[in-house]
């Protein structure tokens, strides 16, 4: 077994190329900026800026065709350019949802759409907001409240969702709908939508991680056939296929930033004139945390070698999404622990830790485990249970079934007696 | 990148499993362990003759020098079967420690007969205050005529009963680095001074206290330096505890397939108990112990194997998820089972037996953490 990436002198050439790329056009400001959730608007702008120079050179999809917006680079080549980002912080660039809807088109779209779109969103030209709506998980309607009806060649979308994506606003949206609930199963479209379409309307709440979600009503918005990805009735298949994204996208896997700034800080930090490391109570749950990162970093390097050596990837990706999501919920309890009351210091405090970043960590974890809004621990173990050939629809955990019921409380009222 | 099996360790693995079937059904497994020595006699002759028992001894001296990965895949074969038998403790850690330490005299005397199954090693670490770090070494040798005597105690000594000789591992002196001052010493079993006893109880592998009573020592049983050879025991503690996260994940993907298996046979409200959210919950937590335990445990033997020098954070690192995978893995068995679990003809308790055992062997998860820390030279 290897476990390590080797490289070859063509990939060593190209990294010399493109880190020095990066180094002369990737701002001051944005490196190591961590997310863009971490940036204002001003840095909000720059990154879009940057994306349109990455855009440019094709680098926003760098195993894509040329003519297609693409760099038309080897994926050899695409992972050194991947690991360049990495390292100044930015890998997050090439993610923000495009890099799946980029992979739906291809799969599903037409050659118009295909001509249409995948240069627009390859250069950077294109922000992309879409539903939540998770991986793996079952279809249930009741969560899925944006209908699309037919009205002669045209669609009209009405009800409403929660969207996520980077920035204060998006340029597309990409949606789910339903499109005849009673049929069985219920059919489904998925479409890219304008985002200045007549009829769309934007609430970003006041939630404790500006731009997170935002809600979007939809009050009969019209859409050309164009703007409908696959076929009516395709689009659960749609969204399955492609928001799981690419497990060669996520190699070569990163160490974890939030531990390794905890790790940092917990040997460079003293109490009772004793750093923090060594502590046997705060070093075991260092290891921890360190531990459950490792883990998902290799299972993101066992995905990748599956998926590079044509193996079929069942409940494995589902499976890594579950191991890192309690990771980041542990760590989330750990940083507090470790870090104390100096954990909630923002960026502006000149005693926040790590310049404020645990922050925004210690928010995000909020939002990590709200099931509606990012997909909790329960939708991941569904999506499993599902790829393990359990069908998680035939019964919901319940031991006693609603009839069993009605006929105990029948029984209970026959026996009690008559006023 | 390359996580597959070479064709040498797929052809292992399948014919380890295919003596495995055949020698250790799951019904002969409860009746070698509640054998008087724990092990099967014909099936360990079997390993000797396939030459399993040498696979990590170098070939002139009567092994075939594999990989420890190689070894790993035997050895979570082993573990999915529930095998007890001294192949770790004699062809991996004692045999190690002779290869690191020992003379070539003892070398050439020893290592051939490890291999050959004929000679059966057993290494003596832990003390009744019960740890494996180089500080637990309390028990003391003194020097005494050109050799050496042994008093003290050792307990969870695994294979004692039956095994030939025991490296024991003691202070002959002390100073402010508790790694100085350990030597390792060949002791006969049958030596005058030395008496064995079993432990009793719930545990997987057989276990034994070992007291040494003025036990006397030849100088030419010394193994390595004198007060010297900590560093061979650890290193070899590395490799045996690299080997043996392999067998626990084995252990650890039969107790999550086991409970898959039932879910889809158990019937309960007209449907098997498999469809229920909350019964998914327990096998999702078994299948993920078991395949975290795996790949941190290959990762960590490919550190190994190739010589890097983070090898030994990587093993501890597999040992810690190892211990507490394994635990949760047939923990999460035992829920989806049930009452039914426990029944000792169904097999799990074997499992479950073995991971509460190996969870404390060659370290606990909190010791590794610790060593991770030491390692990663934190604070």
């Amino acid at each position: 077994m290897d476990f390590e990436y080797h490289y070859t002198e063509e990939q060593e050439r190209f990294r010399a190329e493109a880190g020095a790329w990066l180094d002369a056009n990737l701002p001051q400001e944005l490196k190591d900026a961590g997310d863009w959730r971490d940036l204002d608007a001003a840095g909000w702008e720059q990154s879009k800026a940057f994306q349109v120079k990455l855009g440019e050179r094709g680098w926003l999809a760098p195993t894509d065709p040329v003519e297609r917006g693409g760099g038309g680079l080897s994926a050899d080549s695409a992972l050194v350019l991947i690991e360049e980002l990495g390292k100044r912080g930015m890998r997050w660039a090439l993610e923000q949802g495009s890099s799946s809807l980029r992979t739906a088109l291809k799969q599903w779209g037409t050659e118009e759409q295909q001509d249409r779109y995948l240069p627009v969103i390859s250069r950077g030209q294109a922000t992309l907001w879409h539903l939540l709506i998770e991986p793996g998980a079952e279809l249930d309607l009741d969560q899925l409240q944006i209908q699309a009806n037919l009205d002669g060649d045209d669609y009209v979308l009405n009800g409403e969702g929660v969207f996520a994506g980077p920035g204060p606003r998006p340029d597309y949206l990409w949606t789910l709908t339903v499109t005849d609930p009673e049929a069985e199963p219920p059919a489904t479209a998925t479409f890219l939508v304008p985002a200045g379409t007549e009829g769309l309307e934007i609430h970003t709440p006041d939630t404790l991680v500006a731009g997170e979600s935002h809600r979007i009503t939809f009050e009969n918005v019209w859409l050309p056939s164009i703007c409908l990805l696959g076929g009516d009735g395709e689009g659960w298949s749609v969204m399955q296929d492609s928001l799981l994204g690419d497990p060669l996208l996520e190699y070569p896997p990163e160490r974890d930033e939030d531990v390794a700034n905890l790790l940092k800080y917990a040997s460079e930090t003293t109490r009772f004139g004793v750093a923090l490391s060594k502590q046997p109570f705060y070093q075991q749950m260092l290891m921890e945390v360190y531990t459950n990162s490792e883990i998902v970093r290799i299972f993101r390097v066992r995905n990748a070698w599956m998926a590079s050596t044509g193996q079929k990837l069942t409940y494995h990706q589902a499976e890594t999404e579950l191991l890192e999501k309690q990771a980041a919920l542990r760590l989330s309890r750990v940083v507090r622990e470790i870090m104390g009351i100096f954990a909630l210091l923002g960026a502006e405090d000149p005693m926040a830790p790590i310049r404020g970043k645990f922050q925004g960590h210690q928010k995000r974890s909020l939002f990590r485990q709200n099931p509606t809004a990012s997909g909790g621990l329960e939708v991941q173990s569904a999506a499993i249970a599902k790829r393990l050939g359990f069908d998680p629809l035939e019964a919901k955990g319940a031991l006693t079934f609603p009839d069993e019921e009605e006929e105990e409380m029948e029984e209970e009222a026959s026996a009690l007696p008559s006023q | 990148m390359d996580l597959s099996l070479t064709e040498t360790q797929t052809i292992l693995r399948d014919a380890a499993n295919n003596v495995m079937e055949q020698e250790l059904p799951k019904q002969r497994v409860r009746e070698v362990d509640e054998s008087e020595t724990g092990f099967n006699q014909a099936l360990w002759e079997r390993m000797a003759s396939l030459q399993w028992l040498g696979m990590v001894i170098p070939n002139e001296h009567g092994g075939t020098g594999n990989d420890y990965t190689t070894l790993a895949v035997l050895f979570e074969v082993l573990g999915y079967h529930a095998c007890s038998s001294p192949f770790l403790d004699s062809s991996v850690l004692s045999a190690n420690i002779i290869i690191e330490a020992g003379s070539d005299a003892q070398k050439s005397s020893i290592l051939p007969a490890i291999a050959r199954g004929q000679q059966i090693l057993t290494t003596a670490i832990t003390e009744p205050e019960y740890a494996w770090g180089p500080g637990a070494v309390k028990m003391s040798a003194s020097s005494s005529g050109g050799g050496y005597t042994l008093n003290g105690t050792k307990v969870f000594v695994p294979w004692a009963h039956v095994a030939d000789q025991l490296l024991v591992v003691a202070r002959t002196a002390s100073g402010a680095n508790p790694a100085d001052g350990i030597s390792v010493f060949l002791v006969d079993r049958n030596a005058s001074g030395v008496t064995v006893r079993q432990h009793s109880g719930w545990l997987g592998d057989k276990v034994c206290e070992v007291n040494f009573n003025n036990v006397q020592v030849d100088a030419a049983n010394v193994v390595g330096a004198a007060g010297g050879a900590w560093g061979a025991v650890e290193k070899s503690m590395d490799r045996a505890t690299s080997v043996l996260n392999a067998y626990m994940a084995g252990g650890a993907q039969r107790a999550y397939e086991m409970c898959r298996d039932y879910s889809t046979e158990r019937i309960a409200f007209g449907v098997p108990i498999g469809t229920f959210q909350r019964v998914q919950d327990h096998i999702i937590v078994s299948l993920t112990e078991a395949e975290a335990s795996k790949w941190t445990a290959y990762e960590a033997l490919w550190r190994l194997d190739s010589g890097r020098d983070d090898a030994a954070v990587g093993i501890s690192m597999a040992k810690a998820v190892a211990s507490d995978g394994f635990n949760k893995a047939c923990d999460a068995s035992h829920n989806v089972h049930a009452g039914v679990g426990v029944d000792l003809d169904l097999g799990l308790t074997h499992y479950t037996a073995r991971a509460r055992t190996f969870q404390h062997y060659l370290g606990d998860a909190t010791y590794h953490r610790r060593r991770m820390a030491e390692l990663m030279e934190l604070g």
